[in-house]
């Protein structure tokens, strides 16, 4: 890494990157013909190439949201990203046939390893496009279908065709026409009724060349009865310049389904994470979003839920941490449109070197929810006085038998805990990571073991030099 | 900067996400009507306004309108001689308003009373306490049900000070409520309880701001809505916490109680904190009158309708019940009690 890149964004373990080898990648810039363009290039259907551009000129007249950082979204240079670039000419099942500078980088961030030990399958995605991906024999079997998106639309595009853009619709937000735009990657999952699918699946997001802009779209849908267990990680390397993120993930959980979306985000410091994550739980299902944000530029993701059938469940955990020079902007919204639905929200943060960390949420109750509960908890904690925290819930009531509570709490490390800690022979160092790991505890203890293991570790790595 | 030089706000404002500006508005948005001043009576002495310079600019609509469209303001100062005060605002024209300036030089208590049945009615206060005053001040709004309601507060709370604000708000048909506390100075204390009674189609909209502009300064708010029928309570806070304001103490609670299917309560407690060493806490909830409550004021022989008043009137009680200041405590709780009676 250049002392430069040092200075701009900071130290970073996954920091590194590899020489750019592109088979195809399109001039920086967007404009309707690299839209056509990329949807030409994967041999897609008309109606996806017609909804491509309609996405596109949607983007382009809509403005900038007028809340959040306004700032750091105004100093986007939408002029300046790669929209497609290409690594690989497909996607393979056998490790042993991805390029090697790819494979060497997913080998360096333990993916192949994680898959022969704990996961049900993998899709490793390399700037644009999936570059790996393979699933268990026994859930191919079962009728499990889990493919990168491009190959889904191929092979099963009249299901893709009914449910693609029914959750999140382009003229969402101006980031998800972006997306709708120029999507490529990102994963497409249907588990049949009454599947489960025990082992996690997970897909791995890399962005490794300069300016670059990864759009990831993502289907999952549970049928009646089945449920999955869905992880995603991410990074990307170091650069002096910014890489945008702009992924929409969709989720349908169909009655008595359950779906946990777990993600740990460890983009470098230079990038732009814009995401629009949505779920739709009908009767009786259950939808959950693990959420951990721990690097990036700024990011602004509030994985939500639409609770659309009597009885469904949401639950949505999200950390945050926020470093020097990062905002991050999470939250959660739950919209219990059917009666005796429940929500849970719980949102961690820690601000540290002048870090800033939201919580933007909404709860919304329909005339029609009766019965519905819900429980929003916000905790921050502030390392130093350059820091900020702000909470932003919002709560709409349009039901008398609602029951909804939201508390939040900022404050710094407890000066008891410390002295407890260090009293017992722990450095100050030690203690106040003990402090965070525990802080996090309810966040960490939803992850599978080893990701929960990786985000102990990159939380002491973050907190080095927390003292003084 | 002059009102008709501010752009109307739009809807994805915070300020203005639930009541527009069209809809406080007297008249037309891009008019500025000469409006006449209420009728001031301050411990049974009618007062007449002055001309004043006084009104500073604002960029702010509601305080710009308010302030250009009557430039006629009651300067009120509380000291050793006069420091408790009933004032009576009566609106009695078909729209008219009232500028007034509180300057607490001294401990004591100001209630305000609002009455009269106006289309329009707007009320300004701006108020400053000095370093080492207790202020104790309560508004009761019991306008006619007919009426809509524009009111900007500014507060500015000084050293080693504590303004302990009640309010109890039933009258009026649409209410927007703007109030802003500065807490300037170490030590300065703000204890702030709303109690609002939405019934028939009333809405009632209270944006409450609380800045913490220095260190060891406190401040708790409360704000109680009860809604039944048509009823729409709207609570919107911001509890901001400057750079080095370390020591702070501060909290907020919103609460909602739901009593008609149709009833609403919107609840967005937003919290900015820039210093570490602080307490900052705030909570928001809306639930239904619980049914055993109901079930055991029944079984006594209340009726449905005296059961849920008796509900209302405790929930809303409790939030003047810790109020120090006897005069201004005994003023609302009377208030609230002939209120829920009726």
């Amino acid at each position: 890494m250049s002392d430069e890149a040092i200075n701009a964004v900071g130290e970073y373990k996954y920091g590194f990157h590899d020489p750019e080898n592109a088979t195809i990648r399109f001039d920086n810039g967007l404009s309707e013909q690299v839209v056509r363009d990329i949807s030409e290039l994967k041999g897609e259907p008309e109606w996806m190439t017609e909804m491509r551009v309609k996405a596109y000129h949607h983007f382009i007249q809509r403005p900038m949201p007028d809340w959040g950082n306004c700032n750091m979204l105004e100093s986007i240079k939408f002029d300046d990203v790669t929209y497609f670039l290409r690594s690989s000419d497909k996607t393979e099942n056998d490790w042993d046939d991805v390029p090697d500078d790819i494979k060497n980088t997913f080998d360096r961030l333990g993916i192949p390893e994680a898959e022969q030990k704990w996961l049900g399958g993998v899709t490793a995605q390399y700037e644009s496009e999936a570059v790996y991906h393979s699933i268990r024999e026994d859930l191919e079997e079962q009728g499990v279908i889990f493919l990168d998106m491009d190959t889904g639309l191929k092979e099963h595009p009249e299901l893709v065709k009914k449910f693609f853009g029914t959750v999140i619709p382009y003229g969402d937000n101006k980031f998800s026409a972006l997306n709708t735009a120029v999507w490529s990657g990102g994963s497409f999952i249907y588990v049949p009724k009454g599947v489960h699918v025990e082992m996690p699946v997970q897909a791995y997001f890399r962005i490794n060349a300069k300016n670059m802009g990864q759009f990831e779209r993502t289907l999952i849908i549970a049928d009646e009865g089945s449920s999955i267990n869905y992880v995603e990680g991410c990074t990307a390397p170091t650069y002096s310049t910014d890489s945008l993120h702009s992924a929409v993930v969709e989720l349908i959980a169909m009655d008595g389904a359950k779906i946990r979306y777990s993600t740990v985000q460890n983009w470098s410091a230079n990038v732009y994470n814009l995401v629009t994550k949505r779920g739709i739980a009908h009767k009786n299902a259950v939808v959950e979003w693990v959420d951990g944000n721990i690097g990036s530029k700024l990011t602004m993701k509030y994985p939500s839920v639409v609770l659309k059938g009597e009885g469904s469940h949401a639950e949505i955990i999200s950390v945050a941490y926020a470093g020097e020079g990062q905002h991050q902007d999470a939250g959660a919204k739950v919209h219990h449109l059917a009666p005796n639905t429940t929500s849970n929200i719980l949102s961690k943060s820690i601000s540290k070197n002048g870090g800033r960390s939201s919580y933007r949420g909404l709860l919304k109750v329909n005339p029609k929810a009766h019965g519905c509960r819900s429980k929003v908890v916000c905790d921050a904690l502030m390392l130093d006085a350059d820091s900020r925290s702000d909470t932003y819930p919002t709560m709409e009531v349009s039901n008398s038998t609602a029951d909804l509570e939201h508390e939040a709490s900022v404050s710094k490390i407890s000066g008891d805990q410390l002295f407890y800690l260090m009293s017992r022979g722990f450095s100050e160092e030690e203690a106040m990571g003990l402090i965070v790991n525990g802080f996090f505890e309810p966040f960490t203890r939803e992850l599978p073991m080893e990701y929960a293991v990786e985000l102990n570790k990159l939380l002491e790595l973050e907190m080095e030099g927390a003292i003084g | 900067m002059s009102y008709l030089d501010i752009p109307v706000p739009n809807r994805s404002e915070h300020l203005w996400r639930y009541t527009s500006w069209k809809r406080v508005h007297p008249t037309k948005v891009d008019s500025l009507p000469k409006i006449e001043p209420s009728k001031v009576i301050i411990n049974g002495e009618e007062i007449k306004p002055t001309t004043t310079e006084k009104i500073p600019n604002n960029d702010e609509i509601s305080r710009a309108f308010l302030a250009e469209s009557n430039q006629q303001q009651h300067i009120v100062v509380l000291n050793d001689d006069m420091n408790a005060l009933h004032i009576e605002v009566s609106s009695e024209a078909e729209i008219n308003s009232c500028n007034l300036h509180f300057e607490a030089k001294s401990s004591g208590s100001i209630i305000l009373h609002i009455t009269g049945a106006p289309k329009w009615f707007g009320l300004s206060i701006s108020g400053m306490i000095q370093q080492n005053v207790n202020l104790s001040f309560a508004l009761v709004n019991e306008l006619g049900e007919a009426s809509t309601m524009l009111r900007a507060e500014d507060w500015t709370v000084g050293r080693d000070s504590t303004l302990e604000y009640g309010e109890l708000s039933t009258g009026g048909n649409r209410i927007k409520s703007d109030i802003r506390t500065y807490l300037k100075g170490t030590n300065a204390t703000l204890f702030q309880n709303i109690a609002v009674n939405c019934q028939t189609d009333r809405v009632d909209d209270h944006h409450i701001e609380i800045h913490h502009q220095s260190g060891h300064s406190n401040s708790s708010l409360t704000v109680k809505s009860a809604c039944s029928e048509r009823g729409h309570a709207i609570g919107t806070g911001l509890l901001s916490i400057d750079e080095d304001c370390d020591k702070t103490d501060s909290g907020q609670v919103f609460k909602n109680l739901l009593l008609s299917p149709e009833a609403k309560a919107e609840s967005i407690p937003e919290l900015e904190v820039l210093s570490d060493d602080v307490s900052a806490a705030h909570g928001a909830a809306s639930s239904p009158v619980d049914a055993e409550q109901i079930h055991y004021m029944m079984a006594r022989g209340f009726t449905p309708d005296d059961a849920q008043a008796v509900i209302v009137e405790g929930f809303l009680v409790s939030s003047f019940a810790k109020m120090h200041n006897e005069t201004t405590r005994h003023f609302l709780l009377e208030a609230l009690a002939q209120g829920t009676d009726e």
